[in-house]
């Protein structure tokens, strides 16, 4: 799992061009939206199609999406659950 | 052809001169071998790292010469943006179109589709400013910028605003200079020396005069194309006419003399044989809205009253003290815009 969560760090940074930012940065447990990365709704929308384009995921239901996008670690998890079925 | 007396308030520019900071006494020679390349500053000065991370180029140029211009007039908020651009957010739209490629048309990038659309730039200003009124662009090859003027002049004589942020901006990229040399557009004919530029200037416009104001805009005027039978003497001629001035009224000609026709406005500087002629795209290059440049000049020449010697022709006197200017654009027998501006 941790080795999920530091590649989908290292894609966050890339995706949303957070130039300044190193994988050991942020805090896999801080909420994404608002507080810690302080995403907006546009990013939502990144991360999105990242999960789609890099492992093949889609958010049925705008709720899953808030609970998924609560922060990295709740990401990868949605992520090491869905991949393989 | 519109009359009466609109107010330049404030202006700022950002140009292949250290216009930003220096206003246009200061002259640097053309600073990029392959073009007229803006001169930036450390945006990080003035932008917060979650603000650039999406900002392209000509969004952080646009962004801060808008902000830069509303500070020169004093103030916070304008009642409308417009802007006018010849080619828009050309680095987000390349990187845009190459990521269509690249996923095969699958799950592309909000980002770089949003930030490529031409109004993102004066949405971007507005969110910048926290601005809920009015902001459109006008893409109208060379007349982008004077779409754009002659809008927020519109606007201002309906009542519909008091102050509205006009202004233009263009950026170049490797891509489309080579698309622009292909077709052998913005090139000096006996050199063969690319002279593609970019920039974006800003300006608040308003009927009211105020401590800041820089100039006046007196008579404005845009024309396609001539009448048949009508020559550029003609319409100039009929254009001060109409402006209640005359030839002997007119200080400086700002003129759009390029490298690319420099023969297209000999007839004007004939009919002003008595009038300091002032160019500039020797310094700035040539873009859609280059054009733009002129009306900064003019605001600072008439603002500050000397005319720096690098514009000036050199066949041509500098004026003592300045008080009326003619700005007169064209390209290829086509686009020819006119504008009296006058010291305040």
């Amino acid at each position: 799992m941790q080795e999920l969560i530091n590649k989908l760090k290292k894609e966050i940074i890339e995706q949303l061009n957070l130039q300044d930012l190193s994988p050991s940065d942020i805090d896999e447990n801080a909420p994404l939206f608002v507080e810690g990365l302080g995403l907006d709704s546009i990013d939502s929308l990144e991360l999105i199609v990242l999960l789609q384009r890099n492992y093949g995921l889609k958010i049925a239901k705008a709720e899953e999406g808030r609970e998924v996008f609560h922060s990295i670690k709740s990401m990868a998890e949605f992520i090491h659950k869905n991949q393989n079925k | 052809m519109l009359t009466g007396t609109i107010y330049i308030n404030g202006i700022s520019c950002i140009s292949a001169q250290p216009t930003l900071e220096q206003g246009i006494q200061v002259l640097l020679e053309k600073n990029d071998s392959e073009h007229f390349k803006c001169i930036e500053p450390d945006y990080k000065i003035h932008f917060s790292p979650i603000a650039l991370r999406r900002l392209s180029r000509i969004l952080k140029f646009s962004i801060l010469t808008a902000q830069k211009s509303l500070q020169d007039a004093g103030l916070d908020m304008p009642e409308a943006i417009i802007t006018g651009t010849g080619l828009g957010c050309l680095e987000d739209s390349e990187k845009f179109l190459l990521s269509v490629i690249e996923n095969q048309e699958e799950n592309l990038s909000p980002t770089a589709f949003i930030f490529s659309t031409h109004n993102t730039i004066s949405g971007q200003i507005a969110m910048t400013l926290k601005c809920n009124r009015t902001n459109n662009t006008f893409s109208n090859r060379y007349f982008s910028f004077e779409s754009a003027l002659l809008e927020s002049i519109l606007m201002l004589k309906d009542g519909d605003a008091k102050n509205i942020l006009v202004g233009s901006t263009d950026e170049m990229i490797p891509m489309i200079r080579e698309v622009t040399q292909n077709m052998g557009l913005w090139i000096n004919p006996n050199t063969g020396t690319t002279i593609t530029g970019e920039g974006a200037c800003f300006a608040v416009i308003s009927e009211t005069m105020t401590e800041h104001s820089y100039a006046a805009i007196l008579a404005f005027k845009l024309v396609f194309k001539l009448s048949t039978g009508e020559t550029i003497q003609d319409l100039v001629l009929s254009f001060l006419q109409e402006a209640q001035s005359n030839i002997e009224d007119i200080d400086v000609l700002i003129s759009g003399e390029s490298e690319e026709e420099p023969q297209a406005y000999t007839p004007v500087y004939q009919i002003l044989p008595h009038s300091s002629i002032i160019t500039y795209k020797h310094l700035t290059g040539e873009y859609f809205t280059a054009s733009s440049f002129a009306y900064f000049l003019g605001a600072n020449i008439l603002k500050y009253g000397s005319v720096p010697a690098h514009y000036l022709k050199i066949d041509r006197m500098a004026p003592t003290r300045p008080r009326k200017i003619l700005i007169y654009n064209q390209n290829k027998g086509k686009y020819h815009s006119l504008a009296l501006l006058a010291s305040v």
